[in-house]
């Protein structure tokens, strides 16, 4: 018991030499850095050429073009990715209606940053639909599939165009 | 014209070595000066005073380190005469007092002025104006600089400065206090970084061998925004020294290192004065990097063993 008591009191001693010959200064310094919502769309085509349609497609009732177009989305806080025709009939022989032009997501690149997509074909109309929804990500590339109904009755002979638009918002 | 370039060259080596408090301003004054308080900042107004006029500036913040040695004072004056065109000299004698200015250092004279404003800089980074200085003469009410206008018409005071230099003791100092990452962009995004356009200056001086500190004083950023918290982890930004320091600097961290709440070396060195500079690297990811704005507190510790 006495050794032990003399060895905490050199122990001790030693610790208080110790600290009484460190010294130090200190300075504070501040990071900062500001982000703001940031967002980019882009399509690897602007134009999807069905390009000439034959007696096989009216009968099949339509004329589908896989692939037809890549739509990347970066976007650092959540987003919501949609279509929309830009008129409500194509431009052509006739008033074809825009909801004629259908389209589907065929696949994504960064499924982990997309809650949800349209997976299934639907028509285009004026009123923007969802394309995809989607949380903060970059390069999230969408591959489009594209279908053009036609049908004997309506569709004459004849040059077809419609404009239609994506828009990707992140609120 | 050589004499004048090697003055320069011989001042510059002198003040690299050293540390300095940088130009101070006073902060009170008494005498006849006209706009006396004008002559506190460099800015667009001044004082002004005619031949005889006397007036005492004091007030300077000067934070002389504890153990470190005062080399030498400088007092700045940006000063002219007026009118301009009148062809009469005109000086200001410069006097310094370290006891409140009941005792003066010879004086020392600015002039002949010229018609525009000019810096004039009179002592310099190895003199002391006749005496040995202490950090106790530096007290804001006791150090003090006493101006004398002499001749000429009317005399104009831009501003009446003060730096000290020293060496020794243990002192830490940052140029900037703030790395200012900016704006990102979705650039940053994509490379998965940004990196500061600019570098912090660390000066220190150290009586002994010594180590740098550095750690984060919070484990995530602060954060300001509309969005959920992402609390980005303070380890997101990276520092390192950047190569040939200055000074007795034995070892440094030459590699981007995560800033961490834990001390990290940054650079370890013998006594004397070094400047080391460093350079920092953001992260940037989608999933912590959310927008708004980002604060992160850290702190440099300078120990002598």
């Amino acid at each position: 018991m006495r050794s032990v008591k003399v060895l905490a009191v050199l122990l001790g001693a030693v610790m208080g030499v110790v600290t009484g010959l460190a010294a130090s200064v200190s300075q504070g310094s501040t990071a900062t850095f500001t982000v703001p919502t940031l967002i980019r769309l882009t399509v690897n085509t602007a134009t999807i050429n069905f390009g000439s349609l034959t007696m096989d497609d009216y009968d099949l009732g339509y004329k589908e073009l896989l692939s037809g177009q890549i739509v990347t989305v970066w976007s650092n806080r959540s987003w919501t990715l949609t279509v929309a025709a830009d008129s409500a009939t194509w431009t052509g022989p006739w008033a074809k209606p825009a909801s004629d032009l259908q389209l589907k997501v065929a696949s994504v690149s960064k499924p982990d940053r997309v809650s949800s997509y349209a997976s299934a074909y639907f028509g285009l109309s004026t009123t923007a639909a969802n394309v995809a929804v989607g949380v903060p990500g970059g390069n999230i590339a969408f591959t489009m599939d594209f279908k053009v109904l036609v049908s004997w009755d309506n569709d004459v002979a004849g040059d077809y165009s419609l404009g239609f638009t994506y828009t990707l918002t992140a609120p | 014209m050589w004499a004048f370039f090697f003055s320069v060259l011989l001042a510059f080596g002198i003040a690299a070595a050293g540390q300095d408090t940088g130009w101070l301003n006073p902060s009170a004054d008494s005498g006849s000066f006209r706009n006396p308080t004008y002559a506190y900042y460099d800015d667009t107004l001044w004082a002004s005073a005619s031949p005889g006029n006397v007036h005492v500036y004091w007030g300077y913040s000067i934070a002389i380190p504890p153990g470190a040695s005062v080399t030498g004072i400088e007092v700045r004056l940006d000063a002219w005469r007026w009118p301009s065109g009148v062809p009469f000299d005109a000086f200001l004698d410069v006097q310094l007092s370290w006891d409140g200015g009941a005792s003066w250092t010879p004086p020392y004279t600015a002039g002949p002025l010229a018609g525009y404003e000019q810096s004039w800089i009179l002592g310099g980074p190895n003199d002391g104006w006749g005496r040995s200085w202490s950090a106790s003469d530096f007290q804001p009410d006791r150090f003090r600089v006493r101006l004398t206008a002499r001749e000429g018409r009317e005399t104009r005071l831009d501003w009446v400065a003060v730096r000290v230099y020293f060496s020794g003791g243990l002192s830490l100092t940052l140029n900037p206090t703030t790395v200012n990452l900016g704006t990102l962009t979705l650039d940053d995004y994509e490379r998965g970084y940004r990196d500061w356009d600019s570098v912090q200056e660390i000066k220190l001086s150290a009586y002994s061998s010594w180590t740098l500190y550095v750690s984060a004083s919070s484990s995530a950023w602060s954060y300001t925004g509309d969005l959920p918290d992402p609390k980005k982890p303070c380890g997101h930004l990276l520092w390192k020294v950047l190569p040939s320091p200055t000074g007795p600097v034995t070892r440094y961290q030459a590699n981007f290192t995560p800033l961490s709440t834990s001390d990290a070396e940054v650079a370890a060195g013998s006594a004397g004065d070094a400047r080391l500079f460093l350079a920092f690297r953001l992260l940037v990811d989608y999933d912590t990097t959310l927008p708004g704005t980002y604060t992160l507190s850290f702190r440099y510790t300078l120990v002598v063993p």
